[in-house]
């Protein structure tokens, strides 16, 4: 009887909480894209870049949230690779980004945002380690065409900078 | 929303005598493109400058040296009545190693703004037509960037420009619209590239407006960003949607010109058919309208910078280089090749006669030093042209055409620009009627 009633209180109780907290995260994700959009869309165009600022420093508190409810949340990684991107952290932006590769491998587009913040960090070896990781997963030309066009920019451009990788 | 209008077209040749040609318009249309006359007065031009794919935040320095050259020099020399950017003003790379758009970038709208340096240039809201290209439009679904920062979005807070002039009792209406993808789409490196690319249905009834509010235009000239459909290189992409409907438009409100930018070529065609994307449901445009695509003022070599003229509602056009003077451009007669060997939109013939007007706009930063000569069919003989009195950059001859046979013929005008560079323009006429000129046996005989 004892495990019955617990049965039941169980099924009356565990839903909505696990709603509730299924809200949460939905929350956390969909302020931290509010906050962001605020800042880019709204603020930013308007030159209203000290608020802005605010915005994503705002934005970068829920996706962390959202985020630590759910390791696996690729949309809140894919913000906060934004944020940090538009607040000129590309290390920050690169690891992020990562997250959504390792999520979603056959996103190739983000294997080049990647990139792309890897070479502003510095890290030019790991910049061209993920673009080579993108072309396993595609077997469109053009693109993997351009793949190794940004590989070979990366290797001009550090070979023609003398710049090595950040340590 | 159509409604007819009988246009009278006048023009005047002494030799021959007085040639009055009626201009009926076809049912439905507004403005005529079939509108041009050959005309005497020499007061009826207006002249524009057209760029595009200005780019501003691309890798290296070309965006904001050529623009700035354009809206400096250019604008000072030409003297345009407006100018036109059709699309791409920014880059949205913010110059990245690869060139890859992960924009919008405020920078570069600030660079733009800084480039046009209004307060030197003079540029505003009235002769200054910006409106957005794809690059503009990635990860922006609301084009907020654009609306912020261009000429013409914090002025009118849209996307599709329309403006109208007035010249000597005709009116001329000039229409922008936004190509560009409405989804806000970021750029992606697979085909459409995030350029879903279109004019959608609240789009395409505000062209409709715009149309139908200026039925009173003796012209109408349209532009865009993108080509209308697809072209032959697969970099491209083109109207996914609204092409129909817009094509439709263009047709039944007697539109003279599609200008557009996007691919990074230069072209003259003339556009009379294409096929929807993905039903390849064909579609015509009668009699068609003058299709001409000009290469990227912030990323190519040469042909980035598009010269028009309406002369007695006849159009012309050059498109070169910048930074290189002079520019010539023959503007009456009117090419009859302009876009397509004998394009249908020119409704006159040279007559055969001793008076017929010939003239061409010259553009030098020291136009008075300039001197400009016309010849016939490449002949080794040039004749001098005079500058017009009440316009300095205008030059005319009165062309004998009486020794000429009924056929095609070439007109080139050579101007010798205050530096001592030369530059040509050539058109092709159709010169009708016989020979006036008597054989010299006639005349002795009527002698003796």
């Amino acid at each position: 009887m004892k495990k019955i009633i617990t049965i039941v209180f169980l099924l009356i109780w565990l839903p909505p909480v696990m709603c509730a907290e299924e809200k949460e995260k939905v929350d956390h994700v969909e302020r931290g894209k509010a906050y962001f959009k605020s800042g880019f869309y709204q603020l930013t165009p308007k030159h209203r870049q000290i608020e802005a600022k605010e915005q994503y420093i705002q934005a970068v508190k829920e996706l962390k949230q959202a985020i630590a409810a759910n390791p696996d949340d690729e949309v809140a990684y894919r913000y906060l690779a934004r944020v940090y991107a538009v607040q000129k952290k590309p290390a920050e932006a690169a690891t992020a980004y990562q997250k959504v590769i390792a999520l979603n491998p056959w996103d190739v587009d983000t294997y080049v945002l990647a990139a792309l913040a890897l070479v502003e960090s510095q890290q030019y070896n790991r910049a061209v380690k993920t673009l080579q990781a993108a072309k396993e997963y595609t077997d469109d030309n053009m693109v993997l065409l351009k793949i190794d066009g940004y590989i070979a920019k990366i290797e001009g451009y550090r070979n023609s900078k003398e710049v090595s990788d950040v340590k | 929303m159509l409604s007819k209008r009988i246009k009278h077209c006048h023009t005047s040749l002494a030799a021959v005598g007085m040639i009055c040609m009626m201009c009926g318009t076809t049912p439905g249309w507004t403005g005529d493109p079939t509108s041009a006359a050959y005309c005497q007065e020499n007061d009826r031009i207006l002249w524009f400058i057209t760029i595009t794919d200005t780019h501003i935040g691309a890798r290296g320095s070309q965006d904001t040296d050529n623009l700035s050259w354009v809206v400096h020099e250019g604008k000072n020399v030409i003297n345009p009545s407006f100018i036109v950017l059709s699309g791409d003003i920014t880059d949205s790379t913010n110059g990245n190693l690869f060139g890859y758009p992960n924009g919008p970038y405020q920078s570069e709208w600030d660079e733009y703004q800084t480039t046009l340096d209004i307060t030197q240039t003079g540029i505003n809201a009235g002769n200054f037509f910006d409106f957005p290209g794809n690059h503009d439009a990635y990860s922006d679904p609301t084009f907020s960037y654009y609306l912020s920062n261009s000429i013409q979005g914090q002025i009118t807070g849209q996307t599709q420009p329309s403006w109208t002039r007035e010249l000597g009792g005709s009116k001329y209406h000039f229409l922008g619209t936004n190509t560009s993808a409405n989804d806000g789409s970021a750029f992606s490196l697979f085909f459409p590239y995030g350029d879903n690319a279109g004019l959608d249905a609240e789009e395409l009834s505000y062209i409709e407006s715009e149309l139908s509010l200026h039925t009173d235009a003796d012209l109408t000239l349209v532009f865009g960003h993108h080509p209308i459909e697809e072209t032959d290189n697969s970099d491209d992409t083109w109207l996914f949607y609204g092409a129909p409907e817009f094509a439709a438009l263009l047709e039944d409100y007697g539109v003279s010109s599609y200008v557009y930018g996007h691919t990074h070529r230069f072209s003259e065609a003339f556009f009379t058919q294409g096929v929807e994307y993905e039903t390849t449901t064909p579609y015509t445009i009668t009699p068609g309208v003058f299709y001409i695509n000009i290469n990227s003022l912030g990323k190519a070599e040469d042909d980035y910078l598009n010269v028009t003229a309406i002369d007695c509602n006849g159009i012309s056009m050059v498109t070169h280089g910048i930074d290189s003077w002079p520019v010539v451009m023959i503007t009456t007669p009117m090419d009859r090749n302009l876009g397509k060997n004998a394009h249908p939109l020119l409704g006159y013939t040279v007559p055969n006669g001793r008076n017929n007007p010939l003239r061409a706009l010259l553009f030098d930063p020291n136009v008075s030093a300039c001197m400009a000569e016309y010849r016939i069919d490449s002949e080794a003989v040039w004749y001098a042209m005079s500058r017009a009195e009440t316009n300095q950059n205008l030059w005319e001859a009165a062309w004998d055409t009486s020794a000429l046979n009924e056929g095609v013929h070439t007109v080139e005008v050579r101007a010798t620009g205050s530096e001592g560079t030369v530059q040509t323009d050539m058109i092709s006429v159709y010169v009708s009627g016989e020979r006036k000129i008597l054989p010299p046996a006639i005349i002795t005989y009527i002698l003796w």
